[in-house]
């Protein structure tokens, strides 16, 4: 399509039904109380003119060029801050309107560059469109530097690698501020002195150096050139947009690609996104430069020995290679000594073409995904305990929350854009509860601070979830009615759980949490108002994440907080299509929609169309397959979209693993560590290649289309099925669309789910079908997926990862902001200024005793490994536990974690690592990760 | 540690340790649904070798792999 501009009604709509009556301009227009006047007109189809108003932003009345007639009304109010009522006849179109308007645009273009036809946002810029719309033709108090005093000289701020700040541009609407307040709830801006000398500042120092998270909320707020995408500014005005799906975290976040020609100029978050709803963080906004990276491979490659070089070969000879070698393995290993892994950052339509080809054309169930490292402990304690394996709530869900109780997640970094609605609620006075070992950025940041942090011991989540049940079941705080009507298993779980053990008393030593702190947390969540719990891998990732997960979905159930919004539980998945890659079918034990292999009707299904005989047994979960490859009995491969050598824990373990087996293949955008074991390097495409769909954490299905052709000449589906055709499976699709379809015909959760849909209503959320043609944003309102709701008895086992003399420090892992996952994306874009390096937060007490200090390099070792990194002193870690990421492989943070992981999924236990912490080099200019080794004979 | 303990014997105890709260047969039948659920044959046999080598010392996961074997 050519540039999609969207319509801004100046201010935010009003929720409520549409009762206020006025007419501007003669036209009568019906809108919801609290509606400006404004947007009342536009609604009637009448623009005001404005600068200072958006409709991201509530009114603020500043630029004076939106004034109106009122009939009974004296003066000219700006129609931004007046409020429609009832009756009310307005004119925007008046002598007198014209005069002021022109006066108010006259005293801008004083005070403002001349140079509009070199400007980077010539056709884009709003003070441009209002002079236009003003008439205005002469500027009497002169123009640019004639003007006398003026701003034209102020510097441009550079330092940002993705925006600038040209001051001299500026028109201090306090759009970007009012932005970064009220959007994204970072409040780094300000308007910076007063009067003539007022101007918009990052707090006093350059852009960069400033709390600014570069989400770009700003630079989309604002009507001039002022705050502009650096690539706009190199390249032109883009011509065309394409919308489609951000591809990094599960927030899943609608964008407008806005391209020149074939190439893409920037991301502009897409307003009616039902995820993000306008707002992006710095990652979809910026960060997509990957995909036109030089390091990309574009081209198969080939090795007959990981030990060899890798040449380049045709598709055709690489497909046949890898699909005459699977045979070749099976004739003489057997069926079940080859699988595949699916990725979450691969559509729904490449993931399910995975799955097909494992189980139709190597005729096992040996596929995983990388949810397993994950959520696969919501996927398992979810549907135990409700019924499905998904997340309860739409995102939007939150602004009707009023206890928010955020465990093992962070946010800010993890999930930005939701984060900053969760944000916005919570300025208007929701409370909040934290359960994390970290003091995360939510625990107190500007206009937040927690009700309570329960700052608990890592691996000890259950003992507290349990701890919170007891206080809910022992004080009399259940919702008896809903237990009653809703759920099974109440007698017997709320007599497990009111034994003394799980008193917050009795946990106290286990957790480190005062009991007091605990019940006080447990009261406000259960009677405070709709209570919602967020959670992330500060959950799943642990040997009892499944328990968390069904602890979690007790205490939801025991106080009612299910079926409506403002309540739920809800997962904040990592990757953008983790919860779709679920859905599709990735796990060995589940045909698509989470229906056991082991359901003959299932089945039956899939047999009669795909013309097998699917087996009903589970096949091998990841961790489980490099088990089997070091016994010997798993010899081949097929790695889509993931980097386990990387992203997996015990390093050694992995990479032992896939040094054993016959033939590794890997569908990838770039050699990573991954291909080091490879044979084969069949090259993916990008999310701006794609064409397909990413389901989000909200079961949000929404499109990805491609922006520019596969750079590789093959879209990845196309890849799947043509190896599963030389295998001699046929599979043949001519178009993503007919393998969505296929995905509709064969699972009832879908089965109302198709592009043509999708392209028409723009998203939706599963469930969708007959009875929810629209989707289901809130699940379980009427009756649970399974029936009742099921409480299950969630006793706490400790994990067997204990500090001990020679490890005596708790290690525990996560993400940060700027980069994600293992960083192949990331850190191929300007974001690695924020974040060069990992590093190794330490608590200054822990840095103290071992002579460490800030920057120094220390060593981080556990019993299977270690690695080198640099030290950050950091109060927000609790003393004994200390903190890193994994987004660089010369650091390998993996090499140190362990192989347990939790009881009923195997997800591992990344959160848990007992380690120790040495000093190598003092001071800033030692080199860190270069020594990411395990540790030998263990 | 890493090795010493064969991973469905190690595995199998993690499933076991989540339900020793309750009684022996009730416990056994747990771990031996949650195998039958989400094990791969290949890991049943292994468990089942292991039990069968005396090398297997928790009750809970011996009792279930007798219920394994046993089809109940």
């Amino acid at each position: 399509m050519s540039l999609l501009k969207e319509p801004d009604y100046g201010t935010p709509a009003r929720p409520g039904a549409a009762t206020v009556e006025v007419t501007v301009d003669g036209v009568p227009v019906t809108v919801p109380p609290g509606t400006s006047v404004m947007r009342a007109a536009k609604e009637a189809g009448i623009d005001v003119p404005k600068l200072c108003a958006t409709d991201s932003l509530e009114a603020f009345g500043s630029c004076r060029l939106c004034l109106v007639e009122i009939d009974g009304v004296k003066g000219t109010p700006a129609s931004c801050t007046t409020p429609c009522t009832d009756g009310m006849v307005v004119r925007t179109q008046t002598e007198r309107l014209a005069k002021l308007r022109r006066g108010v645009m006259e005293l801008y273009i004083s005070d403002h560059p001349l140079d509009c036809l070199t400007c980077s946002a010539n056709g884009d810029c709003e003070l441009q469109d209002m002079a236009g719309v003003t008439g205005l033709r002469e500027v009497r108090y002169g123009s640019g530097v004639d003007a006398g005093a003026n701003h034209m000289d102020l510097p441009t701020d550079t330092s940002n690698p993705y925006f600038q700040f040209e001051a001299s541009k500026c028109i201090v609407c306090s759009r970007c501020v009012r932005a970064c307040d009220e959007v994204q709830g970072t409040l780094a801006l300000t308007i910076e002195g007063r009067g003539f000398d007022s101007k918009v500042s990052p707090g006093g120092t350059d852009f960069l150096s400033s709390e600014c998270v570069s989400c770009g909320a700003c630079v989309q707020a604002c009507p001039t050139a002022t705050l502009q995408e650096k690539s706009v500014v190199d390249l032109g005005m883009p011509t065309r947009t394409v919308i489609t799906t951000c591809a990094y975290c599960g927030v899943g976040c609608s964008f407008k690609a806005e391209l020149r020609g074939d190439e893409l100029v920037r991301m502009v978050p897409y307003k009616d996104g039902g995820a993000n709803e306008g707002h992006s963080c710095v990652k979809g906004r910026f960060a997509f430069g990957y995909a036109t990276h030089p390091d990309r491979v574009l081209t198969p490659l080939m090795r007959e020995s990981i030990a060899d070089e890798w040449r380049e070969a045709t598709w055709d000879e690489a497909i046949s290679f890898v699909a005459r070698r699977l045979r070749e393995i099976q004739a003489e290993h057997g069926p079940g000594a080859i699988g595949a892994i699916t990725s979450s950052r691969c559509t729904n339509e490449e993931v399910y073409v995975v799955q097909k080809m494992v189980r139709a054309a190597f005729g096992n169930n040996n596929v995983d995904t990388c949810a397993r490292v994950c959520h696969s402990p919501t996927g398992y304690g979810l549907k135990q305990t409700f019924g499905t394996s998904a997340g309860t709530q739409d995102f939007k869900s939150v602004a009707d929350a009023d206890v928010i109780m955020i465990i093992g997640a962070n946010p800010t970094d993890g999930h930005p854009v939701f984060a900053s609605r969760m944000k916005r609620r919570l300025r208007e006075g929701a409370r909040l509860i934290v359960i994390d070992p970290r003091r995360i950025d939510m625990v107190r940041s500007p206009h937040i601070r927690a009700d309570h942090h329960l700052a608990l011991a890592p691996g000890t989540n259950v003992a507290i979830i349990n701890a919170m049940a007891h206080v809910v079941v022992t004080e009399g705080l259940v919702d008896e009615e809903f237990v009653a009507e809703r759920c099974e298993g109440f007698e017997e779980w709320a007599e497990f759980i009111a034994r003394p053990e799980n008193s917050p008393e009795a946990v106290e030593a286990e957790t480190g949490v005062p009991a007091a702190d605990v019940r006080a947390a447990a009261r406000l969540y259960a009677t405070g108002g709709n209570a919602a719990i967020y959670y992330g891998l500060g959950v799943t990732e642990h040997s009892q994440g499944s328990t968390m997960v069904m602890g979690m979905a007790n205490l939801a159930m025991a106080t009612g907080n299910i079926g409506r919004s403002g309540v739920g539980v809800n997962p904040l998945r990592g990757q953008n299509n983790v919860q779709g890659s679920c859905d599709m079918g990735s796990f060995p034990h589940e045909l698509p929609g989470y229906r056991h292999v082991g359901d003959e009707s299932v089945r039956d299904i899939y047999n009669e169309l795909w013309g097998v005989s699917i087996l009903d047994e589970p096949g091998l979960r990841i961790p489980n397959m490099f088990d089997a490859a070091l016994d010997g009995t798993f010899r081949a491969l097929y790695v889509q979209g993931e980097d386990i050598a990387q992203s997996d824990p015990n390093t050694q373990h992995v990479h032992a693993a896939l040094a054993a087996m016959d033939l590794v293949v890997v569908q990838d955008l770039f050699l990573n560590e991954t291909s080091k074991f490879a044979h084969v390097l069949l090259p993916g495409t990008s999310f701006l290649e794609k064409d397909g769909t990413f389901t989000n954490a909200e079961r949000r299905i929404n499109r990805v289309r491609p922006v520019m052709a596969p750079r590789t000449g093959k879209h990845e589906w196309e890849i799947v099925c043509e190896v599963a055709q030389a295998m001699g499976y046929p599979m043949r699709y001519s178009h993503p669309s007919e393998i969505m379809d296929e995905i509709a015909l064969t699972t009832p959760t879908f089965a109302g789910v198709s592009f043509a849909k999708l392209d028409e209503v723009g998203s939706v959320q599963w469930p969708c079908n007959e009875k929810a043609p629209l989707g289901t944003p809130i699940m379980h309102v009427d009756g649970f997926v399974r029936g009742k709701g099921k409480f299950i008895e969630t006793p706490y086992v400790p994990t067997p990862e204990r500090s001990t003399r020679k490890y005596p420090l708790i290690l525990t892992t996560g993400r940060i902001l700027t980069q994600y996952n293992v960083g192949a994306q990331t850190r191929r874009t300007a974001n690695t200024v924020w974040h060069p390096e990992d590093v190794l937060e330490l608590h200054p007490h822990d840095a103290e005793v071992r002579g460490i200090s800030d920057g120094d390099v220390v060593r981080l070792s556990s019993r299977v490994g270690q690695t080198t990194l640099r030290a950050v002193i950091s109060d927000r870690m609790p003393v004994g536990v200390c903190y890193t990421t994994f987004h660089h492989p010369v650091t390998g943070a993996n090499v140190v974690t362990t192989e347990h992981s939790d009881w009923a999924t195997n997800c591992p236990e990344y959160k848990v690592t007992a380690v120790q912490v040495e000093l190598i080099t003092s001071g800033r200019g030692a080199e860190a990760g270069l020594a990411a080794v395990p540790v030998a004979g263990e | 540690m890493t090795g010493t303990v064969p991973p469905p014997v190690r595995l199998a105890g993690d499933i076991a340790a989540q339900f020793r709260h309750k009684p022996l047969d009730q416990a056994a039948a747990a771990v031996a649904e949650h195998i039958r659920m989400f094990w791969e044959p290949r890991m049943r046999r292994a468990l089942l070798a292991e039990v069968d080598a005396g090398t297997v010392t928790d009750p809970v996961v011996v009792a279930a792999a007798q219920r394994l074997r046993g089809g109940g």
